[in-house]
Parts: structure tokens; sequence; C-alpha cells
């Protein structure tokens, strides 16, 4: 008789981060590895960085969220779908929640199983967020994450480009209101 | 509750993720990526395991399995080039189980420094069990790559060819893998990194 086979559970994950071996990009390989996360100036005004996220069960996502340093000026956060055509952001909002999370409410979205991407940019220089240096540049785009300059506010479609440094912002997604 | 799919012992070519219920492909795929030695756990198991800059032995087929859950376009391999000496040529392909090389860039000159090189493809994968592939011709050629590799690389099924494997051959005998370097490469199903 063979065997039989339960897939292996899905976790309810209530929240995704980049830090997630499972739904992002290693990232917490290459986190892990460099050290914990810290907090790095925006390397220019107006560029976007995009990274992938895998969702495996639909679900309502509630909020966006990165990890802050300093903050200046304005941010835009938003999901692009896998043709990178931005399905929700933020809108350029003011960078707020020094040190700390900021959690950012979205029209609520149902996400369903496929892949995405998470993108953030920033009108200045002057803003730091939590990100990975490990590696170089190019290793990081080995992964999918990507990046696109006079991107503030994101624009309606994203153009990847290869990274122009080694720098990944910690960001995620909130299937709740609380983070 | 999901529904329970059935698998036997003899299905070691099926997917090991029905595709319904588990995450898409990454858009690239290496060694570390989720469908190679990520899910192997891999990562717990190596030290010092940030890629640094290097020459890796040439002629040799650095191999690592990758579970393919879906239909997957390659539209290019990739492979991050080191920071210093950029010479010879590289070979990057896929093989099946049974060693038969399936596609492959042939033997291309590597290019740019501390770069991402990417070459063209467009070739389907179906949903299985493959292996990635890459081999050189220099032995100075420097590229990103993971160290301390051994053991670890082994018990996530990492596979080679010790010799006489540049450019990739047709038809291959996989060995374990007790190499101890591994340059970044792999597959993705983007036109552009």
């Amino acid at each position: 008789m063979p065997l039989s086979a339960r897939p292996i559970a899905r976790r309810p994950f209530e929240v995704l981060s980049n830090g997630s071996l499972y739904h992002s990009i290693v990232q917490q390989h290459i986190t892990t590895n460099s050290g914990p996360p810290a907090a790095g100036a925006w390397p220019s005004a107006n560029l976007a960085i995009a990274q992938p996220f895998y969702v495996d069960v639909p679900k309502l996502a509630q909020r966006l969220w990165l990890w802050n340093g300093t903050v200046s000026g304005k941010i835009d956060i938003g999901i692009y779908n896998e043709n990178f055509e931005l399905l929700i952001s933020s809108g350029s909002i003011t960078h707020a929640t020094a040190n700390n999370f900021m959690n950012v409410d979205i029209t609520d979205v149902m996400m369903g199983r496929g892949t995405f991407y998470i993108a953030v940019s920033l009108d200045n220089t002057t803003a730091t967020i939590n990100r990975s240096v490990a590696g170089i540049a190019a290793f990081q785009s080995s992964f999918g994450i990507c990046q696109m300059a006079n991107a503030h506010p994101l624009p309606s479609t994203f153009v990847p480009a290869t990274l122009g440094q080694a720098y990944v912002p910690i960001v995620g997604i909130a299937y709740k209101t609380v983070l | 509750m999901h529904p329970v799919p059935r698998a036997s012992l003899s299905g070691d070519l099926m997917p090991l993720f029905n595709a319904a219920e588990g995450r898409p492909n990454s858009v690239a795929i290496s060694c570390w990526s989720f469908e190679a030695g990520e899910r192997n756990g891999i990562h717990t198991s190596v030290a010092g395991i940030n890629p640094a800059s290097g020459a890796v032995s040439n002629n040799i087929l650095f191999g690592f399995p990758i579970n393919i859950y879906e239909p997957y376009r390659i539209q290019n391999f990739f492979v991050v080039n080191g920071s210093t000496t950029i010479a010879g040529n590289i070979d990057i392909g896929v093989y099946n189980t049974s060693g038969t090389l399936l596609v492959s860039t042939g033997a291309v000159a590597q290019s740019g420094v501390s770069a991402l090189q990417l070459i063209s493809a467009d070739y389907t994968l179906e949903a299985g069990f493959y292996y990635a592939a890459f081999s050189c011709s220099s032995a100075t050629a420097t590229f990103f790559r993971y160290v301390s590799m051994g053991n670890p690389a082994r018990m996530a099924g990492f596979v080679k060819v010790a010799s006489g494997a540049h450019p990739l051959p047709s038809s291959v005998t996989f060995a374990a893998s007790d190499l101890g370097t591994y340059p970044v490469f792999g597959i993705t199903k983007r036109t552009t990194l």
C-alpha cells in the first residue's frame, strides 16, 4: 500500500517579513550572516527598491510595514504583481515613527497565491531604514531584488533594474491591523 | 481541511510540493533558494556563509537540486562574478535526474567584475526534480561563492562531476558533492535581474 502523505502544514501566518525563509528571499540567510539589520541612509532620493514575496494561501492584507531608523520627508510603500503592475500603495505619505516599525494602513486587498513585490521609495537621503547590506549588489540582485530610479511616488508600472548598491530594506505585510 | 494528496515511495520524480498548496517557485533560483539548499536547512549548517570573491576549481561540475512545483520558464541563467580576475569561459545548465543535459548556455566568456552576469535562454521546465549545474574553464577566474559547504552541501543533495566537465557534458554520472565552495549561480524566469 502506498504511503499517504499530507502536504507540509501551512502555518497561519499573520505577518510576512522578508526574514521569512518560506515567503521571501532568503533574507534570513542574508541578514543573519551580516549581523542584525542596521539603519542606513536611503541610497538616493526618489529611488524605489522592490523585493519578491511568495504567497501560498489567499489572505487579506491590511497593513504594510517597514523598520525605520531616522525619519525624514516622504515615503511610499506598495505591492506590485509579478508583472510589476502596482496593485496597492500608500501613496506619498509622511515618513513617521523613528527607530521603530512604521505600520502603514492600506486599502485592504485580498492577496491570492502568487508572486508579488513589495516596493519602498523615499524622496530623500536623510531618512534611514534598517536594512541588509550582505554581500554585494549583484549578489542581492540574484534573489530577484531590484530597483528603479525616479520612482517616488511609486509608479503604476515598476521597471526593474539591477541594484546599484547592497541595500535591502526590512519590510513586510500584515494580515492584521496591529504590528 | 486540505485534501490529502497521495504519494508512493517510488514517486521520487514527483514534485515534493503540490503546486496548488505550496508557494510559487522563486523568481530566481540559486543554491540557497527555497527550492534547493534552503529547504534542507542548509543555512543552519554552514559557518561563514556570506559569499566572498574567490576562485573555484575549473572543469568540475557544481550541481544542486531544484524542486520545480509548476512549469517554470527559464529566461536567463546567471552567475555572480568575482571582484578580481575575470577569465575563461563558464557554462550553466540544467540536468534531469538521469544526468541528461536538458538545456545549457554552452561555453560563454565570463564577463563583468562584481557583476551579475546574465545569459539568456528560453526553456520551460515541467514540474519535477532537476539539477542546476555550473562549470568554468579557468582556475583563476573569480566568483562570489559560498565557502565551508562540504558536508552541509552533501546532506542537501548537492552533486559534482570531478573532472572533464567543461563545457557541461551532454550526459553525466553525478557523484555526491564534497566541494567546499559553491559559486552563486542559477536560473531565473525574469528577463532582467
